[in-house]
């Protein structure tokens, strides 16, 4: 408890808040930005948290990793671009109702979903870390095999108008992530002596490509068809953090949250598809699953959530075990080392106050997200008043230089360019971009894990059954694809 | 508007490319250490299975008959048929170009250009039959395309510290 | 007439060549780090740059180049001018990268100027019954014979191709199981699925002091600063060193007039104790080289790196 008081003492400091502020005003920029990742927004800011106390520095860089997840599904909504792999399933509801002239509507339920993920995360993190860490640890290979088994299961879910079709995008995904130097054995697949390809197709330049820069094409099309789409006609009046209608999705807030804050501490497990998770549970549960993928608010509201959530969760294994999950946890743990303080079990011994100090720091990191887009929503919106060629020209600009900068490889602008032209044609005969993108995160987790299960077991595929976690997986992924093809007959009987 | 030729057409450009990966994946070796899956295991299975549920699609559209009727064109469209495909053409041809350049160009004068035409191209045609080009207009995008220009580039390199492209002219 | 030409060329450019040793350095220098920002790799450099842009007088320019596990960004430092305005961080993957044979480059591409951080490749296992030290681990693994399950950072990583030598060293059956990343294969260990880890201090630190993981034994030449109860194989009775090191290279054919600015630059750096206390955060020891002990150094650990890898390949 006093270690409690102490903390509070060390966060609330009128030049502790400011910096926190300022990190989380950074981080929403830099994520807004296609292809600036929220680890490339906090290794910037590291070198300066060397002359901070601990705690100030921490919050700055959480304040910069809260406001860059949050700038990317302010990006994803407007123009299509999720800045982060998880804030794809945000795309798929935000951006058609921003399309619709909702735009202000669909980022004030970003916002308040965003908030509320966060802070549930932020409790979790402070009152459960431990035991969830431990929980965590327990997914060897054959668990994380099984993970991502009912990860692909979701492109059942999103490919809503063919089934088949989705399948396909979905495989074609699983198809590139296995370009590159295969995990297990290092033999070259389909590299063709290419430097870049050694590790793989980068997935920045893949999610651009597919999402964005598809969609500025079929914009290109659609300018001269009269266009679906008036800007300009968006509603200001919507512009605000819509609470009520939020809040009325209390189930699916709750469900979200807990499922993001849950995979985001299960280190590597693609922290991405926790957001495709809570979409797809929320579609299985709602009374109007036909609704997801058109606009729906609830839809926003599983994503956006749990999207926010993966952030407390990913901190867990990071603080407790000294287990980064991703990349943007990676530059934080460094930037932690670096002030001389290890993470692990005995930061919570050793170090009470600073790790209390950090758990506050990422809830006044949660508060200033929500206040910051709160007064900055309207400046979002207005971005779609610029007019539409110049918008478009624009936005392609972004793309091309954001991936650039992902790795200095002009490399990636040729395969973002590549993948446009896929994403656009695969929209155009409604195979879908969003199975391509579950295909390219999952295969790898999939692949090179079943092949550690299997050299662990000695070739005996009963491992994946034996273990309880992994069976319980399969089980639950064999279930909702029965479900979901049985919701899919449902709704399409009456029509045909 | 179905397009439903075309929707074939793509079909077997998928498939095609499934072949190509197939063929290439029966050069990998396909034996595997310790019982585990070989490195040829995932490539062969996934490339078989996008070209099988290819043909399953393509057998259903074939007996749903939509599969080889005439496309329909859109009745609203406001422009000839040809503009909507030229301008496509145009903007994918200018953004590879845009990527062949910006290293050899720098940053700045390639991306200047990038916007200006990128802007231009969709003006032109999209104008009415008939139309003037204002002077004033072009040269308001000049400056405009080199204005965001010199202004996202000391964005990125000075307040983000991401090395950019250069020619080392001037800092540019 | 051509060959008045071509004497007055190779004098002027000599004399450029001088004249620019002289004023060097004249403009911001740029340091290719071959991997994403974030890595070890990257920090170390962006440990070292106050102290080197202080001595050097000039600002450098951190440019992360990824890609490849480090194949684009080193491909692109050995094609760059050797005027002493591009370097990069050389370590163990130069010469890993090299052996698998995937790039162009080789180790006679670069001109090394300093080896400034080392740190040991350490064996962690989890506490066990059967086994509380090396020696204990490696007869009991002799008995049973049944391979020990270790996981590394990545296929073709050094610590891979450590690990396949530790074997060897040991004289026990070894699995080597590669993930991908450090932090994979540590938590992989902590859960239990595997016996332990070869990896580099300051990825199992965190473990290790929380009980979850102990280091039996470390390859440095001496025991790691951040690692003191673990013994060397030098300890242990086994004639074994190899270090992951990170140093300052630079394409070959450069000035020695700017080699030696470096060398300098280095050796002021290294005696800067903010620096001393950073290196040690970050879970590496200060064990600067130069000149011809650094050659003989890069050869020594090239060379049954470059080897090891090649088996891999096959």
């Amino acid at each position: 408890m006093g270690d409690y008081v102490e903390a509070l003492g060390l966060v609330f400091q009128w030049h502790v808040l400011l910096v926190i502020g300022g990190g989380t005003l950074l981080g929403l920029i830099m994520g807004a930005l296609p292809g600036l990742t929220a680890a490339m927004a906090i290794a910037l800011l590291l070198p300066l948290t060397f002359g901070m106390p601990p705690v100030m520095g921490m919050g700055m860089l959480l304040g910069t990793l809260c406001g860059a997840i949050a700038g990317g599904s302010v990006s994803a909504t407007l123009l299509n671009i999720p800045g982060t792999p998880s804030s794809v399933a945000t795309t798929l509801d935000a951006f058609p109702m921003a399309r619709r002239g909702e735009a202000g509507r669909a980022l004030g339920i970003c916002i308040v979903a965003s908030f509320v993920g966060g802070v549930f995360s932020a409790v979790v993190l402070s009152l459960l870390a431990p035991p969830i860490a431990d929980f965590a640890l327990r997914f060897g290979p054959a668990e994380y095999f099984a993970l991502s088994v009912f990860g692909l299961v979701i492109i059942a879910s999103v490919s809503s108008k063919s089934l088949i079709k989705g399948l396909v995008a979905g495989l074609i995904g699983l198809l590139i992530a296995t370009v590159g130097t295969d995990p297990v054995a290092g033999v070259q697949r389909y590299t063709f002596n290419n430097l870049s390809l050694l590790t793989g197709v980068n997935l920045l330049p893949a999610l651009i490509g597919l999402f964005a820069v598809s969609q500025v094409l079929k914009d290109v099309v659609d300018y001269f068809g009269g266009g679906p789409v008036e800007h300009s006609k968006n509603k200001m009046d919507h512009a605000r953090p819509r609470w009520l209608e939020t809040l009325r999705y209390w189930k699916v807030l709750l469900s979200s949250s807990v499922i993001g804050t849950i995979v985001g501490a299960i280190p590597g497990a693609g922290g991405s598809i926790g957001s495709f998770l809570s979409y797809d549970q929320a579609k299985k549960m709602s009374k109007t699953p036909e609704k997801f993928g058109t606009g729906h608010p609830e839809g926003i509201v599983a994503s956006e959530s749990s999207n926010n959530a993966l952030v407390g969760g990913a901190l867990i294994p990071m603080l407790t075990l000294g287990i980064p999950g991703e990349a943007a946890t990676a530059v934080l743990m460094g930037g932690l080392m670096i002030q001389g303080i290890s993470p692990g079990p005995t930061l919570f011994t050793d170090n009470g106050s600073i790790i209390y100090g950090i758990f506050i720091a990422f809830f006044v990191a949660n508060i200033f997200m929500l206040l910051i887009q709160w007064f900055g929503i309207r400046m979002f919106v207005k971005v779609l008043q610029v007019p539409r060629k110049l918008l478009m020209a624009l936005i392609l600009m972004f793309c091309v230089i954001g991936v650039y900068a992902v790795d200095a490889d002009i490399f990636n602008v040729y395969l973002m360019l590549g993948f446009g032209g896929l994403g656009y044609f695969l929209n155009r005969y409604d195979f879908g971009t969003a199975p391509v993108i579950l295909g390219l995160i999952l295969g790898p987790i999939a692949e090179s894990n079943i092949r550690r299960a299997l050299m662990l077991s000695g070739g005996d595929w009963s491992v994946l059954v034996t273990r309880p976690i992994s069976l319980v997986f399969l089980l639950v992924a064999a279930a909702f694809l029965f479900f979901t093809l049985w919701q899919n007959r449902r709704q399409t009987t009456p029509h045909s | 508007m179905v397009r439903t030729r075309s929707d074939a057409l793509f079909h077997l450009v998928l498939l095609a490319l499934a072949g190509w990966f197939l063929q290439e994946a029966w050069n990998l070796p396909a034996n595997a250490a310790g019982g585990s899956l070989s490195p040829a295991f995932f490539p062969r299975a996934i490339s078989s299975a996008i070209a099988i549920l290819l043909l399953i699609s393509m057998v259903r559209g074939l007996v749903a008959g939509t599969l080889l009727a005439r496309d329909t064109s859109d009745e609203a469209a406001t422009s000839p048929a040809w503009v909507p495909v030229l301008a496509w053409g145009a903007v994918a041809l200018l953004l590879v170009l845009y990527a062949v350049l910006l290293e050899p160009l720098g940053y700045v004068v390639s991306t200047a250009l990038f916007l200006f035409l990128c802007v231009a191209i969709i003006s032109v045609l999209s104008r009415q039959r008939g139309d003037g080009i204002p002077m004033v207009r072009v040269l308001m995008l000049a400056l405009f395309s080199a204005v965001v220009s010199v202004a996202i580039f000391l964005i990125f390199s000075v307040g983000f510290e991401i090395v950019l492209p250069t020619i080392g002219v001037m800092g540019v | 007439m051509k060959k008045i030409l071509s004497v007055l060329g190779a004098a002027t450019m000599l004399a450029s060549s001088m004249a620019m040793a002289a004023d060097y350095p004249s403009k911001n220098i740029q340091f290719i780090v071959p991997w994403s920002a974030g890595g070890g790799a990257d920090t170390a450099v962006r440990a070292m740059q106050p102290g080197l842009e202080k001595a050097l007088g000039t600002t450098i320019v951190v440019r992360n180049i990824g890609g490849g596990g480090g194949a684009v960004g080193f491909s692109r430092a050995v094609a760059s001018k050797p005027d002493g305005y591009t370097v990069t961080i050389p370590t163990n993957a130069t010469f890993t990268l090299e052996g698998l044979g995937n790039v162009a480059f080789t180790r006679d591409d670069f001109e090394f100027i300093a080896r400034v951080l080392v740190e040991p490749y350490v064996m962690a296992v989890r506490p066990n019954d059967d086994w509380s030290d090396l020696e204990s681990l490696v007869n009991e693994r002799k008995a049973s014979g049944e391979p020990l399950r270790m996981g590394a950072s990545g296929v073709g990583s050094s610590t891979h191709i450590v690990s396949l030598m530790l074997a060897r060293e040991l004289g026990i059956k070894m699995e080597v199981i590669p993930f991908d990343s450090g932090s994979a294969a540590v938590s992989a260990a902590m859960g239990g699925h595997i016996d332990g880890v070869v990896l580099n201090p300051s990825e199992v630190i965190s473990a290790i002091d929380g009980n979850r993981l102990k280091a039996i034994v470390t390859t440095g030449e001496e025991r790691s600063g951040v690692l003191p109860d673990a013994p060397t194989m030098h300890e242990a009775g086994y004639d074994f060193e190899l270090a992951q090191w990170r140093g300052i290279a630079a394409p070959k054919g450069l000035d020695p007039a700017i080699e030696e600015q470096w060398v300098e630059a280095v050796k002021q750096m290294v005696e800067d104790p903010q620096f001393q206390k950073t290196a040690r955060s970050i879970g590496t020891d200060v064990s600067p080289l130069y000149g011809e002990e650094l050659d003989q150094f890069v050869e020594r650990t090239s060379k049954p790196l470059i080897e090891e890898a090649g088996a891999i390949r096959q």
